[in-house]
């Protein structure tokens, strides 16, 4: 329906990043946000506004939860947690990524004679 | 269940996402304006670095969704609210629309109970009617011989079973009541197991019912009811017909209303040793139903064949005649086909005009919410969004016109009913069924196709700066509103054209009825009734009785008070009865090479013609002195004395007939009357020749024909009576003044001219409001043109003739090709027209100058208001 390079990179790269952010430790959309962008370098220039549609679909199929609860800075915010099926999706989806990134390294190494 | 529970929890699900999203703009400009920029900068800043908030609200929403559903009913509530916003063109567009759509609805419900339901026969399709035609007589459909029958049951393989039968006409005797005389057909006995109908009680008829001799009847379902009052034990009782005692042996379940299956009752038929021998009497009425696999075009190949070999086997009985094989539901339905279609074709091109029209309101609507479409745009609708939005909108007002358009139907449903000729087949069976609720829906959404599609898409099509810019004020001068403006006056040329054919159409039918009324009959129709008396061969074995009855039933009916004149004959002028005969003249007789003449001929008491009216022009009326054993004398009418005599002057002269007892006797010509004209403008007088009924050699019955001076029904009791009075078990039948004949004839032409003339009238109004809408919305759009051009001293004059040139030459393109339709098409009324070319030039003329003129009219107000536009106030307006 909308554009997809509005949303993602490719198909559940936003999600992976997500889970992946939250399994170490449970935060709130800002600082999810925050801490995406900081540990990307800022190389992905993606709308903070693009994480929300993904958290939503995340927590539609049930791999994380969402809880109100009160910020280090006093703030009222929602915090997500990984559910155990959010761990074991994320694992899966980390071990395709890298036999997909190995294919890929494979085809762009040059060949040597 | 999750999704269930989704479900109900949706609302909190929307508003902790709406919180949390402005937690984090929140959280963003507070640490923005922490780091010293201003609040108002921080949350612009804030706001670019999140993205288009709302629609990535929406986005978010959208994953709890069952998406395409649910935006279509999102559609939907917002555009209930913009329609219920615009009462007044949501009322316009849906009355259109139910008046087109509810045109088709009523016409469909009449096309789909007679041309399109299967006749409730079985396997119906594979029934045939077979008939003959002959080069002598003039008519579409003759009956078999039965010696020809047994041919084409030996030779036409593609047939697997061959029934005939003949229709009869019965008294029933009156227990107590009236006599009466009832219709039915002696059929053979595999007729009902051909048609598939089972008997609602007892049996029908096996090989044993088919001896000479036997008395077993079968009754339809009205006769059953009549006389037993639903009672199952009629089977086994007995009813008189013709005087004798016969056996009810089944009763049939009702069955629809058709010519064909009209019958009271059926009794067997047994032919007579005539019919078994002769080959001349194509009298049989034949049903048959195809082998398995074989195709009716098969079997009218094989007649054909047949045919030729019988014409040359037996020339006395078959040559110039041919075998026809008609399917069942076109014999049955096939003549009410042509006018329907053509009712059918009118409807349409009214729901096209009122498409036409409601096409125009979207586009002008669209063109005023191109602010809220931009707006939209702009916060991330898509242009497909915009589409929905615009699609769902036309498909609720054509729901909405549909819906009403079933209520008009069913409340016009009776006045249709009684519009519509009676003769046409199953008109009684009509009923607003399944079949007529799925047609309006499906006519409904073609409607909102055809009027939605084309203003859904130049709307969607949003140049987001451009509009804005513009402001909202429109001149018309970008590409979207020069495409809105080409396309309005597409639609105006063509329901101008739609509706030229349409009036084209309704005002031919509408002057072939008008010449049908001012056809002179040449007798005075008016005050005369006609009363059917039978003489059934059992109570009137010679023919003397007959015609003694008739005097004396003649001489008391004349002393009734209120009776001017009474006569009798075998048919009557303007009947649904025709005789015919062929004659010689001397010369005739001469010469060898003249074919067999025809003529019509009717057997009549003395005082016919005075009691028509019909002018005796020369010689005598007959009288009581043309007796039997006298000279036979005729009178003949000026056309045939002109046409085989050459001169008027004919009394004297000698004449053959063959008279009923297929005998040619030479007599003499005693009187000359005026000519009978048919009720078809234009078409030549009939030859006829008139015998007296007292030299008559058979009469299975005569019609009385009674002049009265107060109106002839007020009368009739009075005539009855008298004819009781002699004899109480004859029935009196097909009471009818010819003012009723001459509207029972008259019908098909009148219910055409009708709702033809509705249609049209209808299309008219319809095509003129969208005429006036579109000069009205163009001049209003040229405010500013107009403007300019008076500023620079254009004369009022001049505006008002930019704007009416305008007009006319859309309209003008309309009737060019309107009339160009219309010659196309018209040509397939003709067989509907009598008396009037399909292609009349003054109509067509006619059509033309009145639409340019009313178009004119339509035009002349947008026009003047465009005279007294202001310049100042235009320009300062912009």
């Amino acid at each position: 329906m909308r554009k997809p390079e509005q949303r993602d990179l490719f198909p559940g790269a936003l999600e992976m990043m997500i889970l992946r952010t939250l399994k170490r430790q449970p935060l709130h959309g800002y600082a999810l946000a925050r801490q995406i962008k900081r540990a990307s370098n800022d190389l992905l220039q993606i709308e903070e506004g693009s994480l929300y549609p993904a958290l939503q679909r995340l927590l539609k199929e049930e791999l994380l939860k969402a809880e109100w609860g009160i910020s280090s800075t006093n703030r009222r915010v929602r915090i997500y947690k990984l559910t155990s099926a959010g761990v074991k999706h994320l694992e899966r989806e980390i071990s395709r990524f890298e036999t997909m990134f190995e294919g890929i390294t494979r085809v762009l190494t040059p060949v040597k004679p | 269940m999750s999704w269930l529970r989704q479900l109900f929890s949706r609302r909190r699900i929307y508003s902790d996402l709406s919180a949390e999203i402005q937690e984090h703009l929140e959280e963003r400009i507070e640490e923005l304006v922490n780091g010293g920029m201003s609040r108002k900068e921080a949350a612009a800043a804030a706001r670019r670095e999140f993205g288009n908030v709302t629609l990535i609200e929406e986005d978010s929403r959208e994953v709890w969704r069952w998406a395409s559903l649910e935006n279509v009913m999102m559609d939907v509530r917002y555009g209930m609210r913009s329609l219920r916003k615009s009462p007044g063109f949501t009322a316009v567009v849906v009355l259109t629309l139910a008046l087109g759509i509810g045109a088709n609805t009523a016409i469909f419900s009449v096309v789909d109970a007679v041309l399109l339901k299967p006749l409730p026969f079985a396997d119906a399709s594979r029934l045939a009617d077979i008939g003959s035609r002959s080069t002598l007589f003039d008519f579409e459909h003759l009956g078999v011989s039965l010696p020809d029958l047994v041919d084409i049951r030996a030779s036409v393989p593609a047939f697997a079973a061959v029934s005939p039968y003949q229709s009869s006409s019965m008294e029933i005797g009156g227990e107590g009541g009236k006599p009466e005389r009832v219709e039915g057909a002696d059929i053979s006995e595999d007729y009902f197991a051909l048609l598939g109908i089972r008997p609602l009680y007892g049996r029908t008829f096996t090989s044993s019912d088919m001896q000479p001799g036997n008395r077993a009847v079968i009754l339809s379902h009205s006769l059953w009811r009549e006389r037993f009052g639903d009672n199952p034990d009629a089977i086994g009782k007995s009813i008189r017909l013709d005087g004798q005692p016969y056996t009810v042996i089944g009763v049939m379940p009702e069955l629809p209303h058709t010519d064909f299956t009209s019958e009271q009752l059926w009794t067997p038929f047994i032919p007579t040793q005539e019919q078994i021998t002769s080959r001349q009497d194509h009298a049989l009425s034949v049903l048959a139903r195809l082998a398995p696999g074989a195709s009716m075009e098969q079997a009218q190949e094989q007649l054909n064949t047949l045919a030729t070999r019988l014409a040359g086997a037996y020339p006395d009985a078959d040559k110039g005649w041919t075998l026809h094989a008609t399917s069942l539901k076109k014999f049955v339905v096939g003549y009410a086909r042509t006018p329907l279609l053509i009712l059918f074709c009118a409807v349409g091109f009214v729901l096209l005009i009122a498409c036409a029209n409601v096409s125009n309101l979207f586009l002008s609507r669209g063109w005023a919410r191109r602010r809220e479409f931009t707006i939209r745009t702009a916060i991330g609708a898509t242009r497909g969004a915009l589409l929905r939005q615009l699609a769902v909108e036309s498909l609720l007002v054509s729901l909405l016109g549909g819906a009403g358009a079933f209520l008009i139907a069913v409340w016009t449903m009776r006045g249709l009913r009684a519009i519509l000729p009676p003769e046409i087949p199953r008109v009684q069976d009509i009923h607003m069924e399944s079949h007529v609720a799925w047609f309006t829906l499906g006519a409904s959404l073609l409607a909102a196709v055809l009027s939605g599609l084309a203003p859904a898409l130049l709307s969607s099509r949003q140049d987001v700066s451009a509009a804005i810019k513009e402001g909202g004020v429109g001149s018309g001068s970008n590409a979207s509103g020069k495409s809105h403006n080409s396309l309005r006056q597409l639609l105006v040329v063509g329901e101008m054209a739609l509706a030229v054919v349409l009036l084209i159409g309704a005002l031919l039918a509408v002057q072939s009825f008008a010449r049908i009324l001012r056809v002179d009959p040449g007798f005075r129709p008016d005050h005369l009734v006609t009363i059917r008396i039978d003489f059934p061969k059992y109570r009137f074995a010679e023919v003397d009785r007959a015609v003694g009855f008739t005097q004396q039933v003649l001489d008391s009916t004349r002393a009734i008070p209120g009776v001017e004149a009474a006569s009798a004959g075998i048919v009557f002028p303007l009947g649904d009865e025709v005789s015919e005969t062929t004659f010689e003249t001397e010369q005739s007789a001469k010469d060898e090479n003249t074919s067999r003449q025809m003529a019509r001929m009717n057997v009549v008491a003395p005082g016919f013609f005075h009691a028509l009216g019909l002018p005796l022009m020369a010689g005598r009326d007959f009288d009581s002195d043309d007796r039997k054993g006298k000279t036979p004398v005729f009178i003949v009418n000026e056309m045939m004395a002109r046409k085989y005599f050459g001169t008027p002057d004919v009394v004297g002269k000698r004449l053959s007939a063959l008279r009923e007892s297929k005998k040619t006797v030479w007599g003499e010509i005693v009187g000359v009357v005026g000519n009978v004209h048919d009720l078809k403008p234009g078409a030549e007088p009939k030859q006829e020749i008139y015998g007296p009924l007292s030299q008559a050699h058979f009469a299975g019955g005569v019609y009385l024909v009674v002049r009265t001076g107060p109106e002839p029904m007020a009368i009739v009791p009075a005539i009855q009576e008298r004819i009781w009075q002699l004899d109480k078990d004859r029935p009196v039948t097909s009471i009818k003044t010819i003012t009723e004949q001459i509207q029972e004839d008259n019908a098909p032409a009148r219910s055409q001219s009708v709702l033809l003339g509705i249609f049209g009238g209808l299309g008219l109004i319809l095509a003129l409001v969208g005429v006036y809408g579109v000069m009205s919305y163009l001049v209003s759009q040229q405010t500013r043109e107009i403007g300019i051009r008076m500023a620079l001293g254009a004369e009022r004059a001049q505006v008002l003739r930019m704007v009416i040139v305008h007009g006319l030459k859309l309209t003008l393109a309309g009737v060019v090709i309107g009339t160009g339709a219309a010659l196309a098409l018209t040509r397939f009324m003709s067989s509907l027209l009598s008396g009037i070319s399909a292609t009349d030039p003054l109509t067509f003329v006619a059509v033309a100058i009145l639409l340019a003129l009313v178009a004119l009219a339509a035009c002349f107000v947008p026009a003047s208001r465009a005279m007294r536009v202001d310049p100042l106030v235009a320009l300062r307006y912009e």
